[in-house]
């Protein structure tokens, strides 16, 4: 089942899905990420644990730098 | 979506501890599902902490381990592992050796506060210290 729906989107959101092939897919599959996410965050909270956008992006940093560790590593 | 990162007992252990290292841990949780990827956590590694952890710590195990968004995933011991598995537990324990196989298996990370224990058998850049 589909809705057809009229929204209103900032000009540069626009602009990135004129270069979208299927924008409503598109902007389905953003949608679904961002309810995953918000679910993580609710799943968290309901066991007193609160995470921040900032932990969540230094975790990040530490899992990336650690995985350019690893590929350096391995091209030695 | 796959498996970028291994959790072993050592981090199952603390995202029940409550304390600072469960709240870095979920954020790292986090990063992984957001990114479109998923922590795996080894079925042995998952039964060795819930038999360390007091009630309150076995639910919060289990419903990491069981649900249904994808953030984590409990990773069987197939028979394509055994092998690797049983040369591994003449230097790790059960759990921590089928970390160390799952890491291989799915070419990711092993995240644990534990690098010591896998000095033997793991080359060093394939942990992530937690």
């Amino acid at each position: 089942m589909t809705r057809k729906l009229s929204i209103s989107l900032p000009d540069d959101v626009a602009e990135h899905l004129d270069h979208v092939d299927n924008a409503s897919a598109y902007i389905a599959e953003a949608i679904r990420l961002r309810r995953k996410q918000e679910r993580t965050r609710e799943f968290f909270a309901r066991h007193g644990i609160q995470i921040t956008d900032e932990g969540v992006a230094r975790a990040g940093e530490k899992l990336r730098a650690a995985e350019e560790r690893r590929r350096q590593a391995r091209a030695a | 979506m796959s498996i970028r990162l291994i959790l072993d007992s050592s981090a199952l252990l603390a995202y029940v501890a409550g304390d600072v290292r469960t709240l870095e841990l979920s954020e790292l949780i986090a990063n992984v599902e957001e990114n479109g990827d998923i922590c795996g956590i080894p079925a042995l590694c998952v039964v060795e902490s819930y038999r360390q952890v007091d009630a309150d710590g076995k639910v919060k195990l289990l419903e990491l381990a069981s649900n249904d968004d994808g953030r984590t995933e409990v990773l069987p011991l197939l028979a394509a592992d055994i092998a690797r598995l049983a040369d591994l537990l003449r230097r790790l324990p059960h759990d921590q050796a089928q970390a160390v196989v799952a890491s291989e298996a799915h070419d990711a990370l092993l995240g644990t506060y534990d690098r010591r224990a896998y000095a033997d058998v793991v080359d060093e850049y394939e942990i992530l210290d937690l």
